[in-house]
């Protein structure tokens, strides 16, 4: 009998050769059923080992690693809350996507679905990776599943290959992240090499010396998957990609790998020294003022909301280096951060999707006053943009509020050189999303706006704003969700 | 039912009546009324019922007796999650009480007004459901005993009235206002909820109101300088909320007028309230009486007395009546702010008067919500029949909206603080507390007194300048082009109602004193507690200031008004004995023919020489000469992109460097392809050969 974690591994990787596989209607409807097979596979793994944390399940076996104690998988609530992420935004975006990826784009149409095999079945295997990744049970596996993602991000983002632009960001995007990868592979090579373990919590037995080393390359490893600086550069030029892969991969669920990383290393081994805590915190911080800047000279929607995603994944970051600075709620804060801003993230990216869909422009100075014509996803953006923002009570209010407090539980000058730059980022990230949120939805409506038909059915508008409506009641649902994982961590 | 399921049933009602009327939508715009006013009618009558029994309950305890019994509460923890040290607990006290029939009260009004106001919107839809929403945060943050769940009905709050402000979105500057308000106020949450985190991260302690207060000693006599940043913070945050000047001038002036009027009308009379609220839990719960009980009085006392001479000085220059409404809230929040600064300031050396001062921000508080409702409403309604603001080109409206007409003459009356209204009992006691409390460093205070009573007199020209451009005078060409509007049932009686308020709280100022007294208990322990008529004197138609055993002022509105009114009967009795006779007759224009729109006397036609020498002194209404300068600042986005994104000065130079350096080692491959094998594999013995040599 095989362990359903394996299975669960498993469904997506044999997903993605059905699709590939697969064409024309049979191909949407497989698009739509096979994530969701994998989330209600997902979520039985989950509620199955709910109350037996943490669930150990061998994968395969090499003789000659076996002391290592290779091959292994493991969920623990930490893992939960990335795999039910990734496995929830999954389904979404792929059901959005068989709408978005269709002739009946003015922004990118699609005929006879060229294309879409090599589409849905990276997808489906870029949905495999992540669900390794959450799995892993130690740095070997976390690893290669990590660089799985790599590869389907590269691919994912030259969807368009006869767009030179999209080559090349998916050219940068593979080697900024794979950068981060040698880190990496630098990083369990110092391990193996003293320890003789792969386990995450092995990085606690090794000198000061060698563990500054490791944490180094770890969060350089992470830095450069999850967009931080100084690799924050591919994330904005990886737009190109279609706007549903930028939803899940570059806002959900890929980028939240680096965090997850982290976190996941920073639980296990919960002795990392202050000065490495002190070194993330500098960095979340530089990130998150970097982004903010660069939010106010975006035209481009995406852009906007990649910028917006990096100073975002600062503030999971920024979290997660409390732990080592004491606030054991400003780490717990960083992990729900990730889930929180995954579904308010993809909702925006979807909405600019649908958006750009209909209109065929996505930049910030064409579009406003979508109330008029597109009711159900200018309210869906706007709902968007109070998650992101954190309003009550969607999503990132009630993960900001958490971070609120752990930062303040901070003793000594961490507190105010933490708690300044956060409050100003805060402040100013509502300034602007608010006023692109308010123009989107309330403005005078544009002339792109008032040129598509009011309220006309275009193909297949109601299927996504469908989607659209779910993602926006996630963004109140999703607290809840994750809350019982949040807190056992 | 029980007290406890009575509250929840109130929110309840609430929240299903805002997805119920969203439900409904414009399409049936009868039926969105019906459902809006039954359901605020409902979840008031719900609250009222709760703020009674609490705050008979607190009289209860503390009848006749001079030792106050713990404060008589309702208590019901709903969640306590394991996360952060907060508990989503509900904690209904006098003070909680005492706002929620605030809210409750005046957002009954404002929804049997609505009725006939909503008549005049376009879009219905675009009012109800947020309003509903707006009512369910406000009574939500006074009844929540957690400083950490407090800022989720607050931010709830915000963003329910955010979308009440820009319902009119169509009218320009409607969303912009949305926009500054919403930001503004976000900012100032932001600041408070930084301070209050810090309190409790600081103090090791839970965010609960018992939990801060208790450690709140300690960390002041171990951190002091932390635990007045926080307070700072904290103060600085609700002064925004409380649209206290500089802070309020950069939201309220544009957010009220742009809010429909009923909406407006809860914006000003119990929203910014909620600031206050937030001010009085902190600084008179939390924080225990000590050394610097003085400094924070004078501090918000200070900015208490720059609000209400800016708010209501800036006021006269208004021409737009929602606006000068807007104005002059921030100078009535000024005499509240007052008020509970002197309560602070003087509680270490004359607690007596410092709860008299108590109470009397409190009662200002409660006859703000009544007056300033009622005249927001006045303005709606004379929007409703005019469809202007513009002051200048209002007049004579007295014969075309009679009781908006009255009911705005009695809030003017009561807000300028004329006796025998509302407004002059609370003032009343409040320059009794900062001219009998001043005295060696508390000197300040009577300055305070000073200017407040100067004020006093300029509030009053403001509101001679409102009536007499709105009400009074001769019909405006637009008053006259405007139909008659019905004022019954709907418009008319919720106005008659607040002015009835405004008059029985003017005449028996004793009970709403009495009110104020109650709503003082659970944050006045650190007065010693002083019995009811130990302060405000002998019986409920009287009211003496005490300051210790001395009475050192007494008002009885019965005898005055009784007097006032005997006077104008004698001056009705001259004048109808001597016989002479009214006589109406065109304006005399020294012989020259002109319209009588010429003759007009308009809003910017009063005070002109008092204007002139006070226009110095009023800051620019909105900061948009330094948004321009702002812009002028941002660099060019070249400049910025090019500095921070390292594509241009790190990879790039570095990608083309490596592949230079590629080239330029490829440049030694020349000749036959087969030979690079070859040299690859001599490489590779040699390395072995090496690393055979260093280990074997």
């Amino acid at each position: 009998m095989t362990d359903p974690m394996v299975l669960l591994l498993a469904a997506p990787f044999a997903g993605a050769a059905i699709l590939y596989a697969s064409r024309g209607r049979a191909q949407r409807a497989l698009a739509i059923a096979l994530p969701a097979f994998y989330l209600v596979l997902g979520a039985a793994v989950v509620v199955r080992a709910r109350w037996h944390f943490p669930v150990q399940a061998p994968l395969f076996s090499l003789p000659w690693l076996d002391d290592a104690g290779a091959f292994t998988l493991r969920l623990d609530p930490l893992s939960s809350i990335l795999l039910l992420v990734v496995l929830i935004v999954g389904l979404l975006v792929m059901a959005f996507s068989t709408r978005y990826m269709g002739p009946g784009n003015r922004e990118h149409p699609i005929q006879d679905g060229e294309g879409n095999h090599r589409y849905y079945a990276f997808l489906s295997l870029f949905i495999g990776a992540m669900v390794g990744v959450s799995l892993a049970g130690n740095l070997l596996v976390l690893f290669l599943f990590w660089e799985c993602t790599t590869i389907c991000s590269w691919v994912l983002i030259s969807h368009y290959v006869h767009q030179a632009a999209s080559v090349r960001a998916g050219f940068k995007a593979l080697v900024m992240t794979h950068l981060g990868g040698v880190f990496l592979v630098i990083a369990i090579g110092v391990l193996f090499g003293l320890t003789g373990e792969f386990s995450f919590g092995s990085i606690a037995r090794l000198e000061p010396g060698p563990q500054a080393v490791v944490f180094v390359c770890l969060l350089i490893a992470a830095s450069a998957k999850s967009a931080q600086v100084p690799l924050f550069t591919w994330l904005p030029d990886a737009m190109e990609a279609p706007t549903p892969v930028s939803a899940y991969l570059h806002a959900a669920a890929m980028v939240k790998a680096g965090v997850y990383l982290m976190a996941r290393v920073i639980l296990d081994t919960a002795t990392f020294p202050h000065w490495a805590g002190a070194l993330m915190a500098a960095l979340a911080l530089v990130t998150m003022l970097v982004g903010l800047v660069f939010y106010f000279y975006q035209d481009d929607l995406k852009r906007f909301l990649a910028y917006s995603s990096i100073a975002q994944l600062g503030y999971m970051m920024l979290g997660l280096s409390l732990f080592m600075l004491g606030s054991k709620t400003g780490y717990v804060a960083g992990v729900f951060h990730l889930a929180c801003h995954s579904v308010a993230k993809a909702l925006l990216f979807l909405c600019v999707g649908l958006m750009a869909m209909r209109l065929g422009v996505r930049s910030i100075s064409q579009i406003s006053g979508l109330w008029s014509r597109m009711p159900i996803t200018a309210a869906c953006f706007f709902i968007g943009v109070l998650a992101v923002t954190g309003i009550p009570p969607f999503s990132c209010f009630w993960s900001k509020l958490t971070l609120v407090v752990g930062i303040m539980e901070l003793k000594g000058a961490a507190m105010p050189l933490i708690a300044v730059p956060y409050y100003l980022e805060v402040v100013l990230a509502f300034f602007w999303f608010l006023k692109v949120g308010q123009r989107l939805l309330f403005g005078e409506p544009s002339p792109s706006v008032l040129a598509i038909a009011p309220d006309g059915p275009a193909e297949g508008t109601a299927f996504a704003n469908a989607v659209l409506v779910t993602l926006a009641g996630l963004t109140v649902a999703m607290p809840l969700i994750v809350y019982p994982f949040v807190r056992s961590l | 039912m029980n007290l406890q399921m009575t509250l929840l049933a109130g929110f309840a009602i609430l929240f299903v009546g805002a997805i119920v009327a969203w439900a409904v939508g414009g399409r049936h715009p009868g039926w969105l009324r019906a459902i809006g006013l039954a359901a605020i009618l409902a979840a008031a009558a719900c609250f009222g019922t709760v703020s009674i029994h609490v705050l008979l309950a607190t009289a209860t305890t503390t009848a006749g007796g001079t030792a106050v019994a713990p404060a008589a509460a309702l208590h019901l923890i709903l969640w306590q999650p394991s996360l952060v040290p907060a508990a989503l607990s509900i904690r209904v006290d006098a003070l909680s009480a005492f706002f929620l029939l605030v809210i409750s009260g005046l957002s009954a009004a404002a929804a049997w007004f609505a009725v006939g106001y909503t008549r005049g919107m376009a879009h219905p839809a675009r009012f109800y459901p947020p309003l509903l929403l707006f009512v369910f945060g406000m009574a939500g943050v006074v009844v929540l005993d957690d400083f950490l769940f407090f800022f989720v009905p607050w931010e709830f709050m915000a963003f329910a009235s955010y979308l009440l402000v820009v319902s009119h979105r169509e009218q320009a500057g409607s969303l912009a206002a949305g926009f500054r308000y919403f930001f503004v106020t976000h900012a100032g949450t932001l600041a408070a909820l930084f301070g209050i985190a810090l309190l409790a991260g600081a103090g090791g302690g839970s965010f609960g109101f018992g939990s801060l207060a208790a450690s709140m000693p300690a960390l002041l006599a171990g951190r002091p300088g932390l635990a007045h940043v926080a307070l700072l913070l904290i103060l600085l945050g609700f002064l925004v909320k409380a649209g206290c000047y500089p802070f309020g001038m950069w939201w309220l002036p544009a957010a009220h007028p742009a809010a429909p009027s009923p909406a407006s009308a809860l914006l000003s009379g119990a929203m910014i309230k909620l600031g206050l609220y937030g001010i009085l839990r902190v600084f008179f719960e939390i924080v225990p009486v000590g050394p610097w009980s003085l400094a924070w009085g004078l501090a918000i006392a200070g900015f208490g007395t720059v609000s209400l001479f800016a708010g209501t000085v800036t006021a006269l220059f208004q021409h737009d009546s929602k606006r000068l409404l807007a104005w002059s809230s921030i100078g009535q929040v000024g005499y509240m702010l007052l008020g509970f600064g002197l309560a602070l300031g003087l509680a270490a050396s004359h607690p007596g008067l410092a709860a008299v001062a108590l109470i009397g921000g409190l009662f200002h508080l409660l006859n703000h919500a009544c007056f300033k409702g009622l005249l927001f409403l006045g303005a709606g309604s004379f929007e409703l029949a005019t469809g202007e603001r513009d002051l200048d080109r209002l007049g004579g409206l007295g014969a075309v909206v009679p009781f908006a007409s009255v009911a705005a003459v009695v809030a003017s009356a009561s807000i300028a603080g004329l006796p025998p209204f509302n407004g002059f009992s609370s003032k009343w006691l409040l320059y009794h507390a900062s001219i009998w409390g001043s005295e060696g460093s508390q000197v300040a205070f009577l300055f305070f007194g000073i200017v407040s009573l100067f004020i006093s007199a300029v509030t009053l020209a403001v509101f001679v300048e409102y009536l007499g451009s709105t009400v009074w005078g001769p019909p405006s060409p637009e008053v006259v082009r405007a139909a008659r509007p019905r004022e019954v049932p709907w418009t008319g009686p919720a106005q008659l109602v607040l002015a009835a308020a405004c008059l029985v709280l003017g005449l028996l100022p004793v009970a709403g004193a009495w009110l104020s007294y109650l709503a003082a208990q659970p944050i006045g322990v650190a007065f010693g507690s002083p019995a009811f008529a130990s302060l405000l004197g002998p019986g409920p138609l009287v009211m003496e200031v005490r300051d210790g055993a001395t009475v050192v002022g007494t008002w009885s509105p019965l005898v005055v008004t009784a007097l006032l009114g005997a006077a104008f009967g004698i001056a009705l009795a001259i004048r109808h004995s001597a016989g002479a006779s009214r006589r109406r007759t065109a304006a005399w224009a020294c012989g020259a023919v002109v319209e009588i729109e010429q003759l007009r006397f308009k809003a910017r036609h009063y005070y002109t020489p008092f204007k002139a020498l006070l226009r110095p002194l009023v800051a620019p209404a909105l900061p948009s000469a330094w948004l321009a300068a702002a812009r002028q600042l941002r660099p060019s986005p070249r400049v910025v992109t090019a500095t921070l994104n390292p594509d241009g000065w790190a990879y790039g130079p570095m990608v083309s460097g490596l592949l230079s350096a590629f080239r330029w080692l490829s440049a030694s491959k020349v000749g036959l392809p087969q030979v690079y094998p070859a040299w690859n594999l001599i490489g590779l013995v040699l390395s072995f050969v090496v690393l055979f040599l260093l280990w074997g």
